[in-house]
């Protein structure tokens, strides 16, 4: 059952230089109890996208086109207050940098109750102290830390703090902005197993924005594949990093090390966050594919759907799969 | 526990500050030109009667000697007499502090409060009409001359519509009125007040205002601020429970630091009101070299000084968690 479609959305941001283009003609489905994983390199739009699922977008970005249906009714048409309701109570999001996430002159367990009694104002104060415990135990945090103050607080506390106040709510679809990144992988390896738990508990849906392939490998079902404001690659897990066909989603993958495979020298993605603002039309990865033909020139690229679960922007999509 | 060490332990660096400041007070004092005898001394006296005064007022002791004497008479409570009025210091600057702190905490308190609360309006509408405005006048009254303001506010309110009396803390008619009741004495002094009050909060909320704005804007960029409005928080509550808390820290850094400028502004402001407080009182002392009424305000001003720093550290770590002495 689809629980978020998102269908050619389109985000550009004002800037002193003129309109630039942050995210362009995104579509994708997100079942529930899935997990979707984002993966590109920093500035290809992925936390933008992310932003613009809450509607918290900053002031000088804007959504120019799209939809985006979510149990049915689409976000962008309602009202401030609508989607305030919203947030949180359907969609919560795990914040990237759980250290300033967390307001630092409020206490924790204040923070996670704010989340809960905002939601439910007729909750009495005893039933949201008791949910909020219920949380802390969830996530492995001992009761009588409840009272500190975030700078009490260890790294991976906070970050699972954070992952206790994304699931304050009960909401049925988490936004997981690189919830690992500042962590070593002893903790990164915890939190990513506390999410999976969560997940299969709960029934939870989870986009998981990350730059870190091992990561998303590991815990989603199906992968969309971003590069400079476009969607590129999307499909299961197993077809998409299995057996990547996009150029770009392959030089990202050989720029990963991996303990299967044979050891064999990186192929380090070449230096190419540069917008395409030249020229729009073409395929985005044109000025660095190893693959490119004529075609690629004179032609947008458009969507070749290899099999029902894996879809590729690339016209050339068909010729590289088959070898 | 850790707090009240470290209160403890700021006491006694305050305490030593303190004995370091009437120190180098003391030498100040006699190092200044100008020689007080010569002032009190009348041409007219024979040079027994002056060296009789001279070491009537110790000052024919040797300076280690002067100084012990005043250590000793500091610790018995004794200011000395002041040369210009003959009565005890202490009876002068008790019967002027009240008026000082009248129109001191007032004007901080106000000037504070409308400062962090218009900086918060303002920093919310950014670049909207409002924010400009409020910034504009801000910058306006802050960049200010206080003496020109203060007789600009004379001359207009007090001269040309006659709103408020010239200047002074009682009007003479009800001063020399014995049975006139509290009541009407209270009414007639926030009459006078108004004035010097105004003066002094047009110059004084502008920079808290400014200081607000930009901590506020700063604190709006925080993580924890998406946080808030991730959560369905209502706007108004990320304003006043999120952001402000966090933005108004070094505001009440500033209050602190303003303090001993507002004492000097105090006393310009003083000046021009004829406010019988302690500022003018001051400025009086030094021109007619009065020593002893000059040292015990200085002193005051000092100890004000520092005792407000003392408020302000323990207001610190009740406004920020994160401060633990």
């Amino acid at each position: 059952m689809t629980l978020l479609e998102v269908k050619d959305l389109s985000v550009v941001y004002q800037t002193r230089k003129g309109f630039i283009t942050a995210l362009n003609n995104i579509s994708f489905e997100l079942n529930r109890g899935n997990t979707l994983g984002l993966v590109g390199e920093s500035g290809c739009g992925k936390s933008t996208l992310g932003m613009a699922l809450m509607r918290l977008l900053p002031g000088n970005a804007s959504i120019i086109k799209g939809n985006l249906f979510f149990e049915n009714q689409d976000l962008l048409k309602l009202t401030d207050d609508e989607i305030r309701q919203i947030r949180w109570k359907k969609i919560s999001m795990i914040f990237q940098a759980a250290m300033n996430a967390l307001n630092p002159v409020h206490r924790v367990a204040d923070q996670i109750m704010e989340a809960i009694t905002t939601h439910n104002s007729s909750l009495l104060r005893e039933s949201a102290i008791k949910q909020t415990e219920k949380l802390f135990d969830l996530v492995n945090i001992p009761k009588r830390r409840m009272t500190e103050y975030p700078h009490q607080y260890s790294g991976g506390m906070k970050q699972r703090a954070v992952i206790a106040m994304a699931l304050a709510c009960r909401p049925s679809l988490i936004i997981a902005d690189e919830p690992t990144t500042a962590l070593d992988v002893i903790l990164q390896s915890q939190i990513l197993e506390s999410i999976k738990l969560f997940q299969k508990k709960l029934n939870l849906a989870i986009l998981f924005i990350s730059h870190d392939i091992a990561v998303v490998a590991d815990i989603c079902h199906d992968i969309c594949v971003m590069y400079a404001g476009e969607l590129i690659e999307y499909g299961a897990k197993e077809k998409v990093l299995g057996a990547p066909v996009h150029p770009y989603t392959k030089t990202l993958i050989s720029s990963y090390l991996t303990l299967i495979r044979d050891l064999r020298p990186l192929k380090p993605v070449q230096d190419s966050t540069t917008s395409h603002i030249s020229n729009p039309d073409l395929c985005c990865f044109l000025n660095y594919c190893p693959n490119s033909e004529k075609i690629c020139r004179n032609q947008k690229p458009v969507w070749v759907e290899l099999a029902p679960d894996h879809r590729v922007f690339c016209l050339l999509a068909n010729k590289i799969y088959n070898g | 526990m850790e707090l009240r060490k470290y209160l403890f332990r700021r006491l006694i660096e305050i305490t030593i500050i303190f004995f370091v400041i009437m120190t180098i007070l003391f030498l100040l004092f006699r190092l200044a030109p100008g020689d007080p005898v010569s002032r009190m001394v009348d041409p007219s006296m024979t040079p027994e009667d002056a060296r009789h005064l001279i070491s009537q007022l110790g000052l024919d002791q040797p300076l280690y000697q002067q100084y012990i004497i005043y250590l000793r008479n500091f610790f018995s409570g004794d200011f000395g007499v002041s040369f210009h009025y003959g009565t005890s210091v202490m009876g002068i600057i008790w019967d002027r502090l009240p008026n000082t702190a009248i129109l001191f905490t007032t004007s901080i308190i106000l000037s504070a409060f409308v400062g962090i609360f218009l900086g918060k309006i303002a920093s919310w509408h950014k670049d909207k009409k409002i924010d400009t405005w409020l910034t504009l006048g801000a910058l306006i009254c802050h960049t200010l001359f206080l003496p020109w303001l203060a007789l600009i506010m004379i001359w207009f309110f007090a001269y040309k519509i006659g709103w408020f009396p010239l200047n002074g803390i009682l009007s003479p008619e009800i001063w020399i009125q014995t049975d006139a009741c509290f009541f009407s004495k209270l009414i007639d002094v926030l009459h006078h007040l108004i004035l010097p009050l105004a003066t002094l909060f047009l110059i004084h909320f502008g920079s808290y205002l400014l200081i607000m704005r930009s901590s506020m804007l700063d604190t709006l960029k925080e993580d924890y601020i998406t946080t808030a409005r991730a959560k369905g928080l209502k706007e108004k509550i990320i304003r006043n429970h999120h952001a402000a808390p966090n933005a108004a820290l070094p505001v009440v850094t500033s209050i602190a630091l303003s303090l001993a400028f507002s004492i000097n502004g105090g006393a310009l402001t003083e000046t021009v009101f004829s406010w019988p407080g302690i500022g003018r009182e001051l400025v009086f002392a030094v021109s007619n070299n009065d020593y002893p009424l000059a040292q015990a305000s200085f002193l005051l001003i000092a100890a004000v000084v520092l005792l407000s720093n003392f408020l302000v550290d323990i207001l610190y770590a009740y406004l920020d968690p994160r401060i633990r002495y």
